[in-house]
């Protein structure tokens, strides 16, 4: 049952860009944005994708979607190989897979009345009559919180917010199994950021969508997340359950993200342990070799430097990449954990 | 010991005017720093923290900006930046008050070496030749943990990262050796692990020199952690100021509370985010009264007819809100709703 199980499979996925080349257009230079990630997506489940900056986690979602074209690997969705389709057949296979971007600023077309932008997935992939169209545009607007009386006007008429809506409705009109959603909120002020976060969790729960919620802000993927893959240069260095993550973080750098993120309560900040990382994320151009972090790791050895470690399963939801880290199945009473 | 008032704002207002009408972007606004302490200006996106710091420092266009009126003293009172010549202000603007900015990509000179930048306050200011500058520079770079300063001074912004850049900033506003340094969103552009290495550099830097620093953000989870006092901004008024505890804790203003309800929170499991109705008041057409009001559950008629005057909570803190107070004290969550009667 494990094709029921997963909606969407990722394996050994990679992805790289081309960045000038040598003297004499000899050998070229290549970013690793994402490096043999491999991940499954439960269906009906938010998976949370977090790193920080250059982290390859918006490279691994347009990966899938095929925005970008992989360098190696699969992606099966729904079971099927959705990297060796091709024309008609990829162009119908997208349907099932939609995006949502951060800027809803410039993902919107600014001469397109909202209308026209929810009508024209449909108009692409399916035939309707005027009427079941603006029927389908009137029932997703519905969803997102807009009044139909939105059909009529452009973007520049809206608020952030609410331009985020419209960006969903667009994501949600084609009804797709899986969305990824790109830092949807990351542009927006925390009060309406509750708003379209509350949004987005109802839609995900009501129509069962598997959602892969890519961000840099960890409050927000806890919030949203049932599950959080943590991305560090290119690769997965732990994934679990989004409580257990929170409380009792294995990996290294998990540890030393959760213990960076400012909690808005003054005695608990006066309280916390900050794990202080020193310098920043190498290049991606020259990826350290052996482990990833070990360059800014407080617990690297000298096997961290040489062998790169894989993910390993520790407890059936957890996956973990580190040489050192504490392997155990259940937490131990020593660790700390967040006040 | 009473620590000398770096920074006193009274009643300022000023008010863009545009073709679209007056936008009261900065409303009797009053607040205060001392020596040593570090103040933090929260709001969303347009609700004049940013334009309020801009407006005393005349570093705004003036117009479509007119100061409408208030105070800025500065320096124990010794004098008020808005009654300054554009000279004498000039003298204090980067010499006695820096400023930090949010992109650390945009506020170097591309086309000027790191050192050249960084000792520009310096030769501006005080009288010193280059070659002490390029000395204090360094000591600068080194103060804000660049290693190689050597190297660092004849880098050019690009060979750094943003993280790096933002301490260059950093030691760039503080060679003067200011009472003050405004730092607006300072670490918003930057990832949490580089965050947190530059508000620890704030704070020892604050700590080594006793200066006085006006943070703005709009992370309370940062601000929680830094800050002394707190002043909350809403469409350009001042909602309510209190010691970080009191804001955290003991707050009385209805959208303090709705802003920190509404805030993902790391440490908890959230099963559904309290939200803020609608939006913010469009700026030109901003309301008689309370401009929060459209969207606070504990709206009265009395909150249309004319903004609240302070209401001393307790000795220092404020809160702009006709509400009565009855806060019991306690509370000692955010969760928990401070206790409210009606007038």
């Amino acid at each position: 049952m494990a094709q029921n199980q997963f909606v969407a499979e990722v394996k050994n996925l990679s992805v790289r860009y081309k960045t000038g080349t040598g003297f004499f257009g000899g050998s070229s230079q290549y970013v690793h944005a994402v490096n043999d990630v491999s991940l499954e997506l439960r269906r009906g489940e938010v998976l949370g994708l977090v790193g920080e900056s250059g982290c390859g986690k918006s490279s691994l979602g347009k990966a899938i979607l095929r925005l970008i074209e992989p360098a190696a690997g699969t992606v099966n969705i729904n079971g099927n190989d959705f990297l060796s389709l091709r024309g008609e057949k990829l162009r119908s296979a997208r349907q099932n897979v939609q995006m949502i971007f951060q800027d809803p600023y410039a993902s919107l077309d600014p001469r397109m009345t909202i209308f026209d932008t929810l009508a024209e997935p449909l108009k692409a992939h399916r035939n309707l009559t005027r009427i079941q169209l603006e029927r389908k545009i009137h029932s997703v607007l519905e969803l997102v919180g807009l009044s139909p009386t939105a059909t009529k006007k452009y973007p520049h008429e809206f608020s952030g917010g609410q331009r985020q809506r419209v960006a969903i409705g667009r994501a949600l009109i084609l009804d797709p199994q899986v969305i990824i959603a790109d830092e949807p909120v990351s542009s927006l002020d925390v009060s309406v950021q509750a708003q379209i976060l509350n949004l987005l969790k109802e839609i995900q729960s009501n129509l069962g969508l598997s959602l892969i919620f890519i961000s840099h802000n960890l409050a927000v993927v806890r919030y949203i997340s049932d599950r959080i893959a943590v991305m560090y240069l290119g690769q997965i260095v732990e994934t679990a359950d989004s409580s257990a993550l929170y409380e009792d973080p294995r990996h290294p750098y998990t540890k030393a993200l959760l213990s960076a993120v400012p909690i808005p309560d003054p005695r608990a900040e006066r309280a916390r342990q900050h794990i202080a990382l020193t310098g920043e994320i190498p290049s991606r151009l020259a990826i350290p070799k052996g482990c990833c972090f070990h360059t800014r790791c407080p617990m690297a050895t000298a096997q961290c430097k040489v062998e790169t470690p894989i993910l390993e399963q520790i407890t059936p939801t957890r996956l973990v990449a580190c040489w050192e880290a504490d392997k155990s199945p259940t937490k131990k009473q020593a660790t700390k954990t967040l006040a | 010991m009473a620590a000398k008032t770096v920074l006193e704002i009274k009643d300022l207002q000023a008010f863009f005017h545009t073709r679209r009408g007056i936008v009261r972007a900065v409303d009797r606004v009053s607040f205060s720093v001392k020596e040593g302490e570090t103040l933090a200006i929260v709001g969303e996106s347009g609700s004049g923290k940013s334009v309020c710091q801009l407006s005393y420092l005349r570093l705004l266009p003036e117009p479509p900006l007119k100061i409408e009126g208030g105070q800025a003293l500065f320096d124990d009172g010794k004098m008020d930046l808005l009654k300054l010549s554009p000279k004498e202000l000039r003298s204090v603007r980067g010499n006695q008050i820096s400023m930090i900015f949010q992109e650390p990509m945009t506020s170097l000179n591309p086309y000027l070496r790191i050192g050249t930048q960084v000792i520009e306050p310096l030769l501006v200011h005080h009288k010193c030749s280059k070659a002490e500058a390029w000395e204090e520079g360094k000591r600068a770079l080194k103060r804000v943990g660049i290693g190689d300063v050597d190297k660092a001074m004849r880098a050019y912004p690009h060979e750094f990262s943003g993280g790096m850049r933002q301490r260059v900033m950093i030691a760039m506003a503080l060679t003067t050796r200011p009472k003050l340094l405004i730092a607006d969103e300072p670490t918003t552009a930057l990832d949490v692990t580089v965050q947190a290495q530059i508000l620890g550099l704030l704070r020892d830097l604050q700590q080594e020199t006793g200066m006085a620093i006006i943070f703005i953000s709009h992370d309370l989870g940062v601000v929680a952690g830094l800050a002394n006092q707190v002043v909350v901004m809403y469409s350009g008024r001042v909602m309510e100021t209190g010691s970080v505890d009191d804001i955290f804790y003991r707050r009385h203003h209805p959208y303090t509370t709705a802003l920190l309800k509404s805030t993902p929170r790391l440490d908890r499991i959230q099963e559904r985010l309290p939200t803020i109705a609608g939006m913010p008041p469009d700026p030109t057409r901003l309301p008689k009264g309370c401009p929060f009001a459209g969207r606070c559950d504990h709206k009265m008629e009395i909150c249309d007819q004319f903004f609240p005057s302070p209401k001393a909570v307790s000795g220092f803190h404020d809160s702009f809100c006709h509400l009565e107070l009855m806060y019991a004290g306690g509370g000692h969550d955010h969760g928990a709703e401070p206790v409210r009667s009606r007038s």
